[in-house]
């Protein structure tokens, strides 16, 4: 198979911690800056909470407690919505990059010794100048955490 | 326009468009005999109708025309093309009559006589000979066009007047996406509204308020659309009637009333099931063989009655039956042997309370063979489907004659009325349907809360209920620094309960929003909403809320086993004594052999259990709880207790006071040693399980 006829596709760039990820393009719904987020007590731990998205209810996923990644304080986030069976989510992350074209002949299989939820979430890894780029699915990182040991 | 009139108009004009169909097909096939008599109806009630709102031309032309059609019917004229068109000119002649009635509201003045003498033609002599002279309906001026014109500003009710039977088919998700549309636009109006109210001399003030009223017109218009006659949720119930009917050779009817009321259609969706499960239930375990109904002396026929009616802005739907009813003692024997109350409970339980089991989840399986036990099935789910949609249902039963379930339903899902309250700071939302009453805590009452191995229990008039923080229960971080100050108590099905707040800060007209799939897992939210600030604000199901922390006036499953706990407590003196540990406790009189005070020097330890040399025997001992310390101290108040030929003591703090009164358990315990919890001379008490200490002292004998 060519470079040329490899399906492509593009994806969203995020930063959590050191980790740059990738979710498709076509999930995600926008990019927000920090907005007021509500705690829902007794929640499943990596939920932030809900936020009020211009009179939408959007579940906010804290993935530096999902993907277990050490939190630096007093850094700005931000907020990648994204829509999954038919609801929507934000999904806090540190930086949000650009949107990077991944064709499927770049993206290699998911390194086997990756532990727990990383090993659940990501589907591929892309090798880029700035480092690995893991590609990540969106379903799963929203789901996953409650089955996570 | 009167209601009847306009009713009159639309449903006539439906008619008038079915009849010119059925004439033309009737023309193509003369011979079909039920068209005829569909045309003959359909102008026989238009006659019939007028007559009665007073309308004498269209009386006068429908009535000609009815005499034709009888003739179609009895064969003695034959449908030609001549006489159809000569009907068809009648029906022309209708239709202008009613254009005119809905505009002006009477009938428009003109001359049928040249019509009628027509069809009289046919009446006698079975053909019509002045074909030339028939009146043209085009050309037939019943009305004057003008004046239907200048009549029209002059009627300001005609523009929904006209188009009396126009609907439209609509999306299902297009509906409920401008539900959801209509809904953020309240939550941006109430946005609104928030900041003109800070600012009095706002001029945004007047147009904010425009806003507002329109929003909810709006709102409330939107929600009309989804609203659904209940009927819709009784469609297959005839059928399921009729089949078990069938299948069992009963008689039964089924009468439905009040199909119109209406609901949102959610509502309508959610109760499909229930409904079909209740009426299921009636038919085929209620209604009794028409042999068996004839011995009671019922008419064989059995009766189901669904009724639906409006209620102060409730939705009510009853399922009646005139069948066997529910047998109380069956229910009750049911209950306790499904380990779902222990008799002594349930022998204090009111008939309607103990009717109330076949609600509980695990009253009937599907192995139970008693004849009752087709009712239980499934009743929890019932129950819970309805409650979910913020319902709540009862049932009254007599024997022998009859069962009423009765249904009440909110009208609309999407908006309910809240109770905004604090608690460590965070708000939450109470829907009000389930607040029964609200209760200002003073220092005074704080100290009235009694506590039980942890649980909060508040005595509401001669009831202990639990009660439960909400700030505990959501284990809120922070600090309790406002003081707790209210109690709301909600009732959940048969259950009530005490929430504590620190405060309510409002009563608001919310928009429920679905909580997200990973939110609805924890159980106890039933949506959320969005606040006048922007702030996102959960609303409790007090009801899930209650079953998470256990604080449902459940009885206990576990189920006794020692035969000495049947003895029912019930109108007893009652002995009052500290527990050691700060707790009034209480023990049946009747029960009690002797009390004694036993110097703790006197106490011996044989084989490591505490003995006291109690006339010429050994008297075993047994601590009440562990804060009783046998050692200590410089003597022990004794309860001796005598069971067959053997003594045993339960040594306890201190004894209080002797007490007559009717005791009823109002908790039941999980804890080993103890029945339950009674309110006692004023004062939740628990009541002592003696057969559990007299098992211990026996134990520590044999060892």
């Amino acid at each position: 198979m060519t470079a040329a006829d490899a399906p492509a596709s593009e994806v969203v760039t995020f930063r959590v911690g050191t980790q740059w990820f990738g979710v498709d393009v076509l999930e995600v719904q926008e990019v927000i800056g920090q907005l007021r987020i509500a705690a829902v007590p007794l929640a499943a731990p990596g939920i932030a909470g809900f936020l009020n998205l211009r009179g939408q209810i959007v579940t906010a996923i804290d993935l530096h407690s999902r993907l277990e990644i050490p939190r630096r304080t007093a850094e700005p986030v931000m907020n990648v919505v994204v829509r999954n069976g038919n609801e929507l989510f934000a999904l806090i992350v540190d930086e949000v990059g650009d949107v990077a074209a991944v064709s499927a002949d770049t993206v290699e299989p998911t390194p086997a010794n990756l532990a727990g939820m990383w090993s659940a979430v990501c589907t591929g890894v892309v090798r880029r100048n700035q480092g690995l780029l893991a590609i990540a699915d969106v379903t799963r990182l929203l789901d996953e955490p409650n089955t996570r040991p | 326009m009167d209601d009847l009139l306009k009713d009159f108009l639309a449903e006539s004009t439906e008619n008038l468009a079915q009849l010119d169909h059925d004439l033309v097909e009737l023309e193509r096939d003369p011979s079909n005999a039920s068209l005829v008599n569909s045309i003959f109806r359909a102008i026989h009630t238009i006659k019939g109708t007028c007559g009665f709102l007073g309308l004498p031309r269209l009386e006068n032309v429908s009535h000609t025309a009815e005499s034709v059609l009888d003739r179609l019917r009895d064969g003695s004229l034959k449908a030609d093309a001549a006489l159809i068109s000569d009907i068809l000119r009648s029906i022309d002649v209708i239709r202008l009559i009613f254009a005119g009635l809905e505009v002006n509201g009477v009938e428009p003045v003109g001359d049928d006589s040249l019509l009628v003498a027509l069809l009289d033609q046919w009446l006698a002599d079975g053909r019509h000979t002045y074909q030339r002279a028939a009146p043209d309906p085009a050309q037939h001026p019943p009305v004057d066009t003008s004046s239907l014109m200048a009549a029209k500003p002059s009627n300001p009710s005609h523009d929904t007047s006209l188009p009396s039977n126009v609907s439209l088919r609509v999306n299902i998700t297009l509906l409920d996406s401008l539900m959801n549309l209509a809904g953020e636009l309240v939550l941006s109006r109430n946005e609104l509204l928030e900041m003109a109210s800070r600012d009095e001399d706002s001029r945004f003030a007047a147009p904010v308020q425009q806003l507002s009223r329109v929003t909810a017109e709006l709102q409330s218009a939107i929600m009309k659309t989804r609203m659904q006659p209940v009927g819709s949720a009784w469609g297959k119930l005839p059928r399921i009637v009729r089949d078990i009917a069938r299948e069992t050779g009963k008689k039964i009817e089924l009468d439905m009333k009040g199909a119109g009321t209406e609901l949102d259609r959610q509502l309508v969706q959610a109760l499909q099931d229930p409904f079909t499960h209740m009426v299921r239930n009636s038919a085929d375990h209620g209604i009794e063989s028409p042999e068996v109904r004839r011995s009671r002396g019922k008419p064989a026929v059995g009766r189901i009655v669904l009724n639906a009616y409006h209620e102060a802005g409730h939705v009510i739907v009853e399922i009646i039956d005139d069948g066997n009813g529910l047998d109380v003692v069956e229910v009750r024997a049911t209950a306790i042997e499904r380990g779902l109350v222990r008799r002594e409970v349930a022998d204090g339980m009111t008939d309607s309370e103990i009717l109330n089991f076949i609600f509980e989840p695990g009253f009937s399986t599907a192995t139970s063979v008693t004849h009752i036990s087709g009712r239980g099935v499934g009743m929890d789910v019932v129950r819970s489907n309805i409650e979910r949609v913020g319902g709540a249902v009862e049932l009254h039963s007599v024997g022998g004659q009859g069962c009423l379930v009765r249904v009440r339903l909110p009208l609309t899902l999407a908006i309910v009325s809240s109770l905004i309250v604090r608690a460590r700071g965070e708000l939450f939302a109470f829907p009000q349907a389930s607040v029964m009453q609200l209760i200002r805590l003073s220092e005074e009452q704080l100290a009235r809360f009694d506590t039980l191995n942890n649980a909060l229990l508040y005595r509401l008039r001669d009831d202990l209920i639990p009660v439960v923080n909400l700030a505990d229960a959501l284990k809120l971080a922070g600090d309790d620094t406002d003081a707790v100050s209210t109690l709301v108590i909600c009732q959940a099905g048969a259950s009530r309960f005490g929430i504590i707040v620190n405060d309510v800060e409002d009563t608001q007209e919310i928009v429920v929003k679905p909580v997200g799939r990973l939110i609805r897992s924890v159980g106890c939210y039933a949506g959320c909403t969005i606040l006048g600030d922007g702030r996102v604000v959960m609303i409790i199901d007090p009801a899930a809320l209650a079953v998470r922390t256990g604080t449902q006036m459940a009885s206990a499953t576990e189920k006794s086993d020692s035969p000495a706990v049947t003895a029912p407590v019930a109108s007893d003196c009652m002995l009052l004594f500290g527990s050691g540990a700060g707790a009034v406790q209480a023990v049946q009189l009747s029960r009690v052999a002797r009390l004694e005070e036993i110097p703790a020097d006197r106490i011996e330890f044989a084989g490591g259990t505490p003995v006291v040399q109690y006339r010429g025997g050994l008297l075993p001992l047994v601590p009440a709880n562990s804060s009783v310390t046998l050692t200590a101290g410089h003597s022990h108040a004794v309860i001796v207790f005598n069971e067959g030929s053997a003594s045993f003591g339960i040594a306890v703090g201190d004894i209080r006071d002797i007490v007559d009164e009717i005791v009823n358990l109002e908790l039941v315990s999980t804890r080993p040693g103890i029945l339950g919890t009674a309110v006692i001379a004023g004062a939740a008490t628990e009541v002592l399980d003696v057969s559990y200490y007299m098992a211990r002292a026996r134990g520590a004998q044999i060892s």
